[in-house]
């Protein structure tokens, strides 16, 4: 009798975990024939089952399988990775993708290091660490050094379009952000920096008394609601914002939605998200939060404002709610919500869900700039009419500044 | 200086917690030394697994713009009917949007908030307040934390066997600042 609710206890606790761990569906390195075969159906079969734009890309899913299962006659297992990652740019979109690691937040080096003739050198440094470039290093967290930058090889080429993606040489560095990094140099001298997240915190500013901007580097942080609310919460006097979501690769909708909701000020259409055959997964929707900022918006877009980026500036325009300047969008508007580990380490994912207007309308090859800026050759703007405020020498910024001076 | 504002700003949050969590107590102390000198029972093990949600008001936002629901395993220490230590593991959601997996752990306390005895109906009735640990998946930070108050009910159906209900408020700090209001039912064990 005493020993029921124990036993209960332990079996709930076991059952909770049951579903957490999902491990490696085609087995252990090195892989044999029916492990790779086992890589190349289970892609083909999540391809097949929920890749939504075959048809919109006109890409041809024989051809892409034929390619697949070439695959198979690597001669190494880096080599059929490689391959098969290869094989994916067939489906031209970003989102469906092989990721070699998932960091709960990505951090980088400060130095970049590369093979150069025999030997792994630093190439580049931050301030602080310009004395090692040039030096070579002989190991990275204790790995051999071309042991560490053959392994980080093996990591897919990232997506199209502004996919963040961490590759070669400077994966060996990457880690958990905050962890620290151990270089060994020639000599025996070792050099320990910390990883700083490739993902700045949301960041506020003004540019005179009335014009607000906020940069996001991500939306891949559920918390950074609290820190854009807070941000916004400083420039709430202001009477134009500047959303700077330039070569931001996306995150969760839920962070878009966040921010957006405090730019109107009643229920906006829920978007959808749909499967490959038009069934509706769930809605987005965007409600009014708290204090709403009612100025003019102005969005900074680029190629690499992607995904969940994607979805904040189409939003925007759907709802009429600001304009955006600068490049068109690089799209991404599929969430890809179904993902494998295929082997140790190595994931696949593939687009799942269409988000759509409540025409049916998608953003996937992006959205275009109200004001288009052309970058390679400057500000389409007379800088004199930028008044009081800095011309920042950044074409797109000082466009956008110039025109909310205009609007007001 | 905003950090050093910051940082002020924050213990002064946590000591507001501690001391509304001590007037709890104190609050409470008067009924359960009453009942300390009617009864010095021994250190008695129990359990108890809850489950329950409610709204989230962020403090940033000024907003109450999603929910939280959470399961809880607790182990409990109980002296006599009028105080209990906890701990336990909570897993839950937050939703927001999308479906953001949470989970954590507490630590805290229980008080009789009135002398008990077998037949009135605050019997069962305590006041509880501790300190939690909490992460959401997709969090930037490592986790957040903070202090939780709230009254419970326990009502013994068979022996060693209790309902309870709870009805606890959350302040979060630091990450994820925000208050989380959430009832709670479940069944408690009690040797």
């Amino acid at each position: 009798m005493t020993r029921m609710p124990g036993c209960m206890l332990a079996l709930l606790v076991v059952a909770g975990l049951w579903g957490c761990s999902d491990g490696p569906v085609c087995g252990e390195f090195p892989l044999d024939d029916d492990q790779r075969l086992c890589v190349v159906e289970t892609i083909d079969e999540m391809v097949a089952e929920t890749y939504p734009f075959a048809e919109y890309k006109g890409v041809d899913l024989d051809e892409f399988s034929q390619e697949l299962y070439t695959t198979l006659e690597a001669d190494s297992d880096d080599s059929f990775l490689r391959a098969v990652n290869y094989s994916l740019r067939l489906l031209r979109d970003g989102h469906t993708r092989m990721e070699r690691r998932a960091l709960q937040e990505p951090g980088v080096a400060a130095v970049e290091v590369r093979r150069v003739g025999g030997d792994v050198l630093v190439v580049s440094a931050d301030e602080e660490w310009t004395g090692l470039i040039g030096e070579k290093v002989v190991a990275i967290d204790g790995i051999d050094a071309h042991a560490a930058l053959a392994e980080a090889d093996v990591w897919v080429e990232g997506g199209i379009d502004g996919e963040v993606a961490l590759r070669g040489p400077q994966l060996a560095l990457a880690g958990e952000a905050g962890t620290m990094l151990e270089l060994e140099m020639e000599g025996g001298q070792v050099v320990e920096m910390v990883r700083s997240s490739m993902f700045d915190e949301p960041t506020i500013r003004r540019y005179g008394d009335d014009i607000g901007y906020l940069h996001l580097d991500t939306f891949g942080f559920i918390d950074d609601i609290e820190r854009i609310d807070r941000a916004l919460n400083e420039v709430m006097d202001t009477k134009g914002l500047i959303v700077d979501l330039r070569s931001n690769g996306g995150g969760y909708p839920s962070v878009v939605e966040g921010l957006f909701g405090r730019l109107i000020s009643e229920d906006k259409p829920p978007f959808d998200m749909v499967d490959i055959d038009g069934n509706l997964h769930r809605q987005l929707k965007v409600s009014p939060r708290g204090e709403i900022y009612d100025g003019e918006v102005v969005l900074l877009s680029n190629r690499g404002t992607y995904s969940a980026s994607n979805y904040f500036a189409h939003r925007l325009v759907y709802h009429d709610r600001g304009v955006i300047i600068g490049e068109r969008t690089g799209g991404g508007a599929a969430a890809p919500a179904y993902s494998k580990q295929l082997v140790p380490g190595i994931w696949f994912q593939v687009s799942t869900y269409v988000v759509t207007t409540p025409e049916g309308d998608h953003s996937e090859s992006g959205i275009s700039p109200t004001i288009e800026v052309d970058v390679e050759n400057g500000p389409d703007v007379d800088e004199g009419a930028a008044g009081g405020l800095t011309v920042t020498g950044d074409p797109v910024m000082d466009r956008a500044l110039h025109y909310l001076e205009a609007i007001q | 200086m905003t950090s050093i504002l910051g940082g002020m700003m924050r213990s002064k949050e946590i000591v507001v917690a501690i001391l509304t969590t001590l007037l709890v107590f104190t609050a409470a102390a008067p009924a359960a030394a009453q009942e300390a000198e009617e009864s010095r029972a021994e250190p008695a093990p129990g359990m108890a697994i809850m489950a329950g949600g409610g709204p989230f008001y962020s403090v940033p936002c000024r907003c109450v713009d999603r929910g939280v629901w959470s399961a809880q395993w607790l182990g409990r220490l109980h002296f006599g009917d009028m105080a209990a230590l906890e701990a336990g593991i909570h897993n839950g959601t937050m939703v927001l949007g999308g479906r953001f997996p949470s989970r954590g752990w507490s630590a805290g306390g229980q008080v009789a908030l009135l002398p008990q005895s077998d037949d009135r109906w605050w019997d069962g009735l305590s006041a509880k307040a501790g300190y939690r640990r909490w992460q959401v998946s997709g969090m930037r930070a490592s986790g957040t934390h903070g202090m939780y108050g709230g009254l419970n009910w326990a009502v013994e159906v068979v022996s060693h066997v209790y309902l309870e209900a709870d009805a606890t408020l959350f302040r979060g700090f630091r990450h994820m600042p925000h208050f989380s209001m959430t009832g709670s039912l479940g069944v408690g064990f009690r040797l």
